[in-house]
């Protein structure tokens, strides 16, 4: 009876010791969460608390701006990584991932579009210049591939039978050279084959109206990059307007409270935050550490003023994932987001998105990004891993019962744009054209047409699409 | 002497007297146009596809028609489809033209004021994609007619 009432009693010590070491933890994380100075216990539970400012989770693979499937007919289909249903954007990853553990480097060769895309291929096509070291961490992989390049495109080649080679080349758009390597007995290239042909025959059961043809394999020399162009049978073809909602309204008016339920997320205690109304109307809540606004030009930009850990490892892979994972975490975005551009300003990584419904991509208008100082749908900025800014068009965008109406096709937009540049330009004559794509012009209209945009040396014009 | 003098004007007036030649004489004049894809000029092939995007270049203010036929059975051609592209500064032209099953054959003219018009020309053979499908799901042993099923 005395051991038991012994025993009883060493138990009860331990349930007290862990309440109180518990009491003291939660207390220090609600009124000292950042002030690690003064946490006692700062040395014990250091490496046990993450206060969530340097981000240390999921590596994210970076993701290509555009998918093509190409049917090897000189025929492609274009669509982006957050809209595919198929599964063919995670086979082409597990391909890749093939290629980090078992692959072979094959040769390097020139650039040769009419034997790229002669047969069904998965391209990934990237906005920057991505080095391939770098590229390979996001799969977790080491392995030596024989060669440091960078390239801009990935084109992976399956084959219809079980087991057969895989073949991936990665191609460097600026040095007009590929690196190509192959991984004998793949276990995905049959099903990457299929889900071409399975995509392919959807494609052509669904009479879809727009194809896409390849610049580079048309002979028009005129473009610098291999760019993927709609085209369509008829004279004339209907597509979906699109419309905007704003998740912080209720019944046309903005809810603060709507608004407040979505942002807690970007706090570290939700409820020691303080709020305002700023003299234009928009809404700012604040701690000690984060600002979040909201504008009435719709603009929902998040602050982060925690100090930078300098001693954090930071990299263009962990930097994206920090991206990526915030931008995961913004409950209020309901539209899917491609990767359209990244770049590096004053040692911090610039992440830049855009929308995209319907498999188009969506374009701010001029105003729009006047309005909000904002080139892209979404900018976010990162340092040591960890995201200091976060900017992005706080609506969503989904399809209308409305229809327009495309009668121009992209020679025919190419040509207005040409003239136009020629006009503001005091005559000078196009040879390189950049990019010409058909997206939907995000103006503060409640329908949201296309447009064709044409770039030229960096500058983009917009044409209507229809005649 | 006068002989001499008419001799010295007659190489006079052959080696630089100024020659006029009018460039319908030796020229042909005829609008500068090529196919670049979608079609090989003078060539017959085969496709299972349902339609086919013809691309090429020609010069700026020319009109380019393709015009789509087949042949009758009694060896006539019937035109199904006709398309006019009214070509600009870049001088590109691209058009997707659908075929019909059997042999389709394919005209492509290029004309423009004031030049003669050129064109060429090219067969595609459209056969049935359900014959792609079965070819693709089936295998065949020589030696035997019945084409083996693999499902």
């Amino acid at each position: 009876m005395t051991v038991i009432i012994m025993k009883l009693s060493k138990i009860q010590n331990f349930v007290i010791i862990a309440l109180v070491i518990a009491t003291v933890v939660q207390t220090g994380k609600l009124w000292l969460y950042d002030n690690d100075g003064h946490n006692f216990f700062y040395t014990v539970f250091a490496d046990f608390i993450n206060d969530g400012s340097t981000y240390s989770g999921e590596t994210y693979i970076l993701e290509p701006s555009s998918i093509i499937t190409g049917y090897g007919n000189k025929k492609f289909s274009k669509f982006y990584c957050e809209s595919d249903n198929s599964g063919i954007y995670d086979l082409g990853n597990d391909g890749i991932k093939e290629l980090f553990s078992k692959g072979e480097f094959l040769e390097k060769s020139q650039l040769d579009w009419d034997s790229f895309l002669i047969s069904k291929c998965l391209i990934f096509k990237y906005s920057q210049s991505v080095n391939i070291n770098d590229f390979e961490t996001s799969f977790g992989k080491n392995k030596d591939l024989k060669n440091d390049f960078n390239f801009n495109s990935i084109l992976i080649y399956p084959q219809m039978n079980y087991g057969s080679t895989l073949k991936i080349s990665f191609v460097d758009l600026e040095k007009e050279e590929s690196y190509n390597y192959k991984i004998t007995s793949s276990k995905v290239s049959k099903d990457i084959y299929d889900a071409i042909e399975k995509r392919q025959n959807n494609e052509i059961k669904s009479d879809n109206q727009i194809t896409y043809i390849s610049t580079k394999q048309s002979g028009f020399n005129i473009f610098y990059d291999n760019v993927f162009v709609p085209q369509w049978t008829e004279n004339q073809i209907e597509y979906s307007l699109l419309k905007r909602t704003n998740p912080f309204e209720q019944n046309g008016d903005f809810s603060v409270s709507i608004f407040e339920s979505y942002i807690d997320d970007f706090f570290d205690n939700s409820t020691s935050k303080w709020s305002e109304v700023n003299e234009q109307g928009g809404y700012l809540f604040s701690d000690d550490n984060t600002v979040v606004k909201y504008s009435v030009t719709g603009l929902l930009e998040y602050f982060n003023y925690k100090a930078v850990d300098e001693n954090v490892e930071e990299s263009f892979i962990k930097s994206y994932s920090a991206a990526k994972n915030f931008i995961k975490s913004d409950n209020s975005l309901k539209t899917d987001i491609y990767l359209e551009n990244w770049y590096k300003e004053n040692d911090e990584y610039i992440f830049c998105f855009n929308y995209t419904v319907n498999n188009m991509p969506l374009i701010p208008s001029d105003i729009l990004k006047e309005m909000n100082n904002l080139d892209y749908c979404i900018e976010i900025s990162v340092k040591n891993n960890s995201v200091r800014k976060y900017r992005r068009i706080a609506y969503n965008y989904e399809k209308e019962n409305k229809t327009g109406l495309i009668n121009k096709e992209f020679i025919k937009a190419l040509d207005e744009t040409v003239m136009i540049n020629y006009q503001n330009s005091g005559g000078s004559i196009v040879t390189n054209v950049d990019d010409i794509k058909l997206a939907y012009y995000m103006s503060g209209k409640d329908s949201i047409k296309l447009r064709w945009f044409t770039t030229i040396n960096n500058n983009v014009y917009s044409v209507s699409c229809e005649k | 002497m006068k002989t001499k003098i008419f001799g010295l004007l007659l190489f006079l007036f052959v080696f630089f007297a100024p020659t006029f030649a009018y460039a319908d004489e030796y020229s042909s004049n005829e609008v500068n146009f090529s196919v670049t894809s979608g079609v090989v000029i003078g060539d017959t092939e085969s496709t299972f596809d349902k339609t086919r995007t013809i691309t090429g270049w020609s010069e700026n203010g020319s009109v380019i028609s393709i015009s789509l036929n087949k042949k009758n059975a009694s060896g006539t051609l019937n035109n199904y489809a006709n398309y006019e592209i009214e070509i600009g500064p870049t001088g590109l032209f691209s058009q997707t033209v659908e075929l019909e099953i059997g042999e389709n054959i394919i005209y492509i003219e290029a004309c423009k004021n004031g030049k003669n018009t050129s064109g060429a020309s090219c067969v595609i053979k459209r056969k049935n994609r359900l014959i792609k499908t079965e070819l693709e799901n089936g295998i065949s042993i020589p030696g035997i007619n019945t084409m083996i099923a693999l499902y």
